[in-house]
C-alpha cells in the first residue's frame, strides 16, 4: 500500500520516462501539490521506493551546471507499474461516492 | 556562481558518502537555476533551508541508531564483567596496581625535576662553585672564600644581585625563659631576598636585614613560637644573643636544595678571620644574571678573578681557584661537589624509577592481552552471531575496544584507591610528603587519562583486532581450537612476565646483600656501644675534666673528644713533607682528637706510638697518621715515616705514630689519607664507650651530669652505630623500592599466571574427563597441567640470569668495597618464582583434576 506522497513521487518518475532525478521530481512535485516540498523529502522517498523494489536507480553523465556531478537517474520497474494501479483502484473507489468531484467544480 | 560554502560543507558532513556526488550534483544544479529564476538571495536561502529541513531527521536517525547500539555494547561489557568475575578482577586489579605505580613514580619524577625551579627568573640565577687546583689533582667544592661576592659585585655589570649564603646550622634559641634547639639557620646577604624573589608575608625585603642584629623567619617557624601575635619587632635569643625579627616569608617549598627556618644578617657574623680570607672555602656565592646575559661567555670572565688575591698562595704552594657557575635548577640533580648544602638526588634513580613505572605497567598491559585474547573463545560465538546479522568489522573492533577503555577507566578509579593506600608507604620510601590531593593537579591529571586511553586502546588492540578477524562461518559450524599463533604469542608473553619477576628478585637479592656486607664488614674500628654527645660550647680548657666526671658514670668504660665522628664531616687540609726534596702539597683529612681517642675507638697501631699521656709534647708537636699517608708520600714501610716533620700551613709537627686503615666513612668511598692532631679548641664531640647492658640505668646520670656541665643546652645524644649507618640510608631505600616493586610486578605476573591456568583447565575439561575415565590418577592429571607453566618458568630464568647479573655488576661498580653475586642468588629467585607460580596453577590444576569427569562429559 503506497501513502500519498509515494503515489505523487511515483507517478513523477513515471511521467519523465527513465529521466527522472531528484530535482525534475522535486519541481514537478512543488508544481502539481501548488506548495512547498522538503527536498530531503523527496530524496528519503525515492530511497524508500527503490528499496521496495518499484524504482531502479542508474549514474547518468556528468555536466557543466552540476560542477562535473553526475545525475542518478530512476526509471519505473513493472512492479513500480503493478502497484501504481493498484492503487489508483483503491483510491478511485474510495473517491468514488464523494461528490466534490473536478467536473462539478468547474 | 557557487553555492555557499559552509552550507556545501554541511551537506557533505550530512549525506550519506554513497550519494554524495550525485546529491551535491543535485543542489548545485538547483542552485543554478533558483539564480536563474529568483535571483542569489533566493538560490542561498533555498539551499540553506532544505539543510536545515533535513536536518532533524537525519539527527534523529544517526542518534537513535548510535545510540541503540551504544546500550547493547554497554549491556554486552558489562554482563561480561559479570559473568567473568575471576578474569574482570584480575584485570582491572593488574593494571590498576600498574597504574597506581605510575602515578607515584610520576609524582615522584616531577618532584626531583622541579627542584629549584619555582625562582623567579631561575634560569638566570647561579651558583658560583670552586675548583681548587693543586699540582696533582683538584678539590671541587660547592663553596666559594667569602670575599668574592664583593669582588663580582663591584667589577661585574652584568650580575643584578649576588648574594652570600652561610649555613649556621643549630642553634640554641630562647624564648620567654625555655630553651630548645632550632635547626636549619642561615646567614645571608640582605640581598638574598631580591636575588631569589622571595615574597614576604610581612615586611620588606628591601629593608628586612638592613640594620644589625635582625632576622627573618618562615612562616611554620614564627607560627609555632607566635601563634597569633604579630612577631615583628619582637625579639628570639639565638645563642645568647638577641635578634629583632623584622619579617615573615612563607616556608620555602620542600624540593629546593636551600632550606632555612631563619634568616640571619651575614654582618652579624662576627668573623673577620674567615670574612677576608680567600683561602678558605666558606660559604656559597650566588648570582642573579641580567637579562640577555650569556652565562657561559660570562663564566670565563670570572673564572680567574680570583687571581690577585691568591697570587701569594699559589705560588706557596701551587693552588690555584677556577670558578664556575652551576644553573640553580640543576644543583638538586646533578651537582656532586664537595660539602652541597642539601642532599643531592641521584638522576639514575630517575631512571631506574621511570622504568620500573614502566615494566609494570608493560606487564598489567601485557595481563590485559594475554587474557583478553585467552577468552576471546567465549566470546567468538558472540562475534559469529553479530558478524551473521550485519556488523562491520570496524563496528566490531569500536565495540571491543570501547570495553577495553571501560576497564581501564575502572582501573584508574581503583588505582586511586590503591594509590591512596600504598600512599604512607611511598611518602616513607621517597621521603617526600605526598598528599592525596597531590594526585588531582590538572598536569598529572591530563596524564593519567592519557595513559588511561592509551593502555586501553593498546592493550586492547590485539583482542579487538583478533576477535573481529573470525569467520562467522567456521564459528559457528563449530570452531577449531587449535590456533596455535596466539597461543605462543600468550606463552611468549607469560615467559617475559615472569624473567621480569626473576630479574627483580635477583637485584633485590643483591642490593640486600651488599647492605648487609656493609654494615657487617669490619671497619677498622669499634662501632658498637659508642654513645656520642656533641658539645656546643668551647671545652678546650676543661676537656678532661667533663671527661672525668662522664666517666664516673655507671659502665662508661672510656671517654674521648674529637673534632668530628666516623660518618661525619671532617676538615681537609693540604699537607707537605718538611725534608727531602718532595714538597708537592697533599690533600688529607683531618680529624682532631684527644689523648685517649686511638684506644677508645680500638684503632690498631702499626708502628710508632700512640699519643701518650707521659709525653707531655704530644699535645703540641705530634701527628699519628695512617697507612695512606705512609704510600702518598712514597715510603714503602710505615715505620720510615716516624719522626719526619710535615705541616699544613699551620704549625709543622713531627709523626710520631701510623695506625691501620679504618673506614671513616661508609664502603661506597675508598679510605683516604688521615692525620690525627690533639687541637682542644676544636673539640666538639664526646665519645662515651658504654655498656648498654643496663643503660636505662645509666641515662638519667647523663642527663643530669649535663645539665649540671652545660646549663642552657638541651641534652642530646646519639648512637655511633646507627650514625655511621645512616650513610647507607640510600643503598637501604633503594633496597625497599625494589623489593615494593619485586612484590608489585611478581604479584601481577602470578595474576595474569592464575587467569591462564584457570582458562587452560576450562578448555581442557573434557580431555581431563576422559583421561580420568580411562584411568588417569589425580596427582598425573595435576602434573599435566603444570608441566607447562614449569617449562616457561625455566625459559623466563634462562632468559632473566644473565641480565640481572649484568645489572646487579653494573650497581655494584659504584662501591669501593662489594659483595659477589652468588650463584645461588639466582637459583633461589627461580625457585622463589618457580614455588609461587606452582602455588598459583596448582589451585586451578586440582580443581580441574578433582571434578567429577560425569558433570564434564554429561555434555558432550
Amino acid at each position: 500500500m503506497l501513502t500519498k506522497l509515494e503515489d505523487q513521487i511515483l507517478l513523477s518518475v513515471w511521467k519523465f520516462q527513465g529521466k527522472a532525478y531528484g530535482i525534475n521530481v522535486y519541481q514537478h512535485l512543488e508544481q502539481m501539490t501548488q506548495s512547498k516540498v522538503a527536498i530531503g523529502v523527496v530524496y528519503f522517498t525515492l530511497d524508500r521506493l527503490a528499496k521496495r523494489g518499484y524504482l531502479e536507480s542508474y549514474k547518468g553523465e556528468p555536466t557543466a551546471i552540476r560542477g562535473g556531478m553526475r545525475k542518478k537517474y530512476y526509471k519505473i520497474t513493472q512492479k513500480g507499474i503493478d502497484a501504481l494501479t493498484t492503487s489508483k483502484k483503491v483510491n478511485d473507489r474510495i473517491w468514488s461516492e464523494f461528490p466534490g468531484s473536478v467536473k462539478e467544480r468547474t | 556562481m557557487q553555492p555557499p560554502k559552509y552550507a556545501q560543507k554541511l551537506l557533505r558532513l550530512l549525506a550519506n558518502k554513497y550519494e554524495h556526488e550525485t546529491l551535491i550534483g543535485d543542489f548545485d544544479e538547483m542552485y543554478q537555476i533558483n539564480i536563474r529564476e529568483h535571483g542569489r538571495f533566493f538560490a542561498n536561502q533555498w539551499y540553506w533551508r532544505q539543510i536545515f529541513k533535513a536536518m532533524p531527521a537525519f539527527l534523529i536517525h544517526t542518534i537513535y541508531w548510535r545510540f541503540y547500539m551504544f546500550r547493547n555494547y554497554l549491556k554486552v561489557a558489562l554482563r561480561t564483567v559479570k559473568r567473568q568475575k575471576i578474569y574482570s578482577f584480575i584485570n582491572i586489579l593488574g593494571l590498576a596496581i600498574g597504574i597506581a605505580c605510575c602515578l607515584m613514580i610520576y609524582l615522584y619524577i616531577s618532584f626531583e625535576m622541579d627542584y629549584d625551579k619555582f625562582y623567579p627568573d631561575s634560569s638566570h640565577i647561579f651558583r658560583v662553585a670552586t675548583d681548587n687546583k693543586l699540582q696533582s689533582r683538584s678539590h671541587v667544592w660547592a663553596l666559594s672564600p667569602a670575599p668574592l661576592a664583593p669582588v663580582l659585585e663591584e667589577g661585574f655589570p652584568q650580575i643584578e644581585h649576588v648574594a652570600r649564603i652561610l649555613r649556621r646550622g643549630r642553634g640554641v634559641v630562647e624564648k620567654d625563659g625555655q630553651l630548645f634547639f632550632a635547626d636549619r639557620i642561615i646567614y645571608a646577604d640582605a640581598e638574598v631576598f631580591r636575588l631569589f624573589g622571595t615574597p614576604f608575608l610581612i615586611g620588606e625585603p628591601s629593608s628586612a636585614l638592613s640594620r644589625p642584629n635582625t632576622m627573618v623567619l618562615t612562616k611554620s617557624f614564627a607560627g609555632i613560637h607566635f601563634e597569633h601575635n604579630n612577631p615583628i619587632g619582637q625579639t628570639l635569643t639565638i645563642d645568647n644573643t638577641e635578634y629583632e625579627i623584622t619579617g615573615i616569608v612563607p616556608d620555602p617549598p620542600s624540593n629546593t636544595h636551600l632550606e632555612y627556618k631563619i634568616i640571619m644578617n651575614i654582618e652579624d657574623l662576627a668573623d673577620d678571620y674567615h670574612m677576608t680570607s680567600w683561602n678558605h672555602m666558606y660559604l656559597y656565592t650566588y648570582i642573579k644574571l641580567r637579562e640577555g646575559i650569556e652565562p657561559n661567555g660570562f663564566e670565563a670572565k670570572i673564572r680567574h678573578v680570583a687571581d690577585p688575591h691568591t697570587n701569594n698562595q699559589t705560588e706557596k704552594g701551587g693552588m690555584r681557584q677556577e670558578y664556575f657557575l652551576q644553573p640553580v635548577g640543576d644543583i638538586h640533580l646533578h651537582s656532586h661537589l664537595i660539602a652541597e648544602a642539601g642532599p643531592r638526588g641521584n638522576p639514575l634513580y630517575l631512571y631506574i624509577f621511570i622504568a620500573i613505572g614502566l615494566v609494570i605497567l608493560l606487564l598489567a598491559c601485557i595481563n590485559f592481552m594475554n587474557l583478553a585474547t585467552a577468552r576471546s573463545t567465549n566470546r567468538a560465538k558472540e562475534v559469529g552471531m553479530r558478524k551473521v546479522i550485519g556488523a562491520h568489522r570496524k563496528q566490531l573492533i569500536s565495540q571491543f575496544l570501547g570495553e577495553s577503555l571501560l576497564t581501564t577507566l575502572l582501573a584508574l578509579v581503583f588505582s586511586l584507591l590503591i594509590a591512596e593506600v600504598l600512599r604512607p608507604l611511598f611518602n616513607d620510601l621517597s621521603g617526600k610528603k605526598f598528599l592525596f590531593t597531590d594526585f588531582f593537579q590538572p598536569g598529572l591529571l591530563s596524564l593519567m587519562i592519557g595513559l588511561v586511553c592509551f593502555v586501553g586502546l593498546a592493550a586492547g588492540c590485539y583482542p579487538a583486532l583478533l576477535l573481529s578477524a573470525f569467520k562467522p562461518v567456521s564459528i559457528l559450524r563449530g570452531f577449531s581450537r587449535a590456533r596455535t599463533r596466539s597461543a605462543v604469542l600468550r606463552k611468549a608473553l607469560v615467559i617475559f612476565q615472569f624473567t621480569v619477576s626473576v630479574f627483580l628478585i635477583i637485584c633485590t637479592f643483591v642490593i640486600y646483600r651488599q647492605i648487609g656486607f656493609m654494615k657487617d664488614y669490619p671497619l677498622g674500628f669499634e662501632k658498637e656501644q659508642k654513645l656520642i654527645i656533641p658539645v656546643r660550647e668551647d671545652i678546650s680548657i676543661d676537656y678532661e675534666t667533663i671527661k672525668n666526671e662522664f666517666m664516673n658514670g655507671p659502665s662508661v668504660l672510656r671517654a674521648t673528644v674529637s673534632s668530628s665522628t666516623p660518618g661525619r664531616a671532617v676538615h681537609m687540609h693540604d699537607f707537605r713533607m718538611m725534608e727531602g726534596e718532595n714538597t708537592e702539597r697533599h690533600s688529607f683529612q683531618h680529624l682532631y682528637v684527644d689523648l685517649d681517642f686511638l684506644q677508645t675507638y680500638e684503632i690498631e697501631i702499626i708502628a710508632g706510638r700512640p699519643f701518650q699521656r707521659e709525653m707531655r709534647t704530644d699535645t703540641s708537636e705530634a701527628f699519628v697518621v695512617n697507612e695512606s699517608v705512609v704510600k702518598v708520600f712514597g715510603f714503602d714501610a710505615p715505620h720510615e715515616i716516624l719522626t719526619k716533620t710535615i705541616d699544613c700551613g699551620d704549625v709543622p709537627k713531627k709523626i710520631i705514630g701510623v695506625f691501620r686503615d679504618f673506614h671513616f666513612y661508609g664502603l661506597q668511598e675508598t679510605i683516604e689519607p688521615l692525620v690525627l692532631e690533639i687541637k682542644p679548641s676544636k673539640f666538639s664531640f664526646l665519645t662515651l664507650s658504654v655498656n648498654t647492658v643496663n643503660l636505662s640505668e645509666t641515662f638519667p646520670f647523663f642527663e643530669e651530669k649535663w645539665l649540671e656541665l652545660f646549663p642552657g643546652h638541651p641534652f642530646e645524644y646519639f648512637f655511633l652505630d646507627e650514625d655511621f649507618n645512616f650513610q647507607y640510608q640510600n643503598e637501604e631505600k633503594t633496597g625497599k623500592l625494589f623489593a615494593v616493586f619485586t612484590f608489585l610486578g611478581f604479584f601481577i605476573a602470578c595474576l595474569g599466571l592464575f587467569g591462564l591456568a584457570s582458562f587452560t583447565s576450562e578448555q581442557r575439561t573434557t580431555e581431563i574427563g576422559i583421561r580420568k575415565v580411562l584411568g588417569a590418577s589425580i596427582i598425573k592429571i595435576a602434573m599435566l597441567l603444570t608441566l607447562d607453566f614449569t617449562k616457561w618458568i625455566l625459559v623466563a630464568s634462562f632468559v632473566a640470569w644473565p641480565i640481572a647479573y649484568w645489572a646487579s655488576k653494573t650497581w655494584l661498580q659504584d662501591f669501593a668495597y662489594r659483595t659477589d653475586i652468588p650463584f645461588i642468588a639466582f637459583i633461589v629467585a627461580t625457585l622463589i618464582t618457580f614455588i609461587i607460580a606452582l602455588l598459583t596453577v596448582s589451585y586451578q590444576a586440582l580443581k580441574a583434576s578433582l571434578s567429577n569427569p560425569v558433570d564434564v562429559l554429561r555434555n558432550e
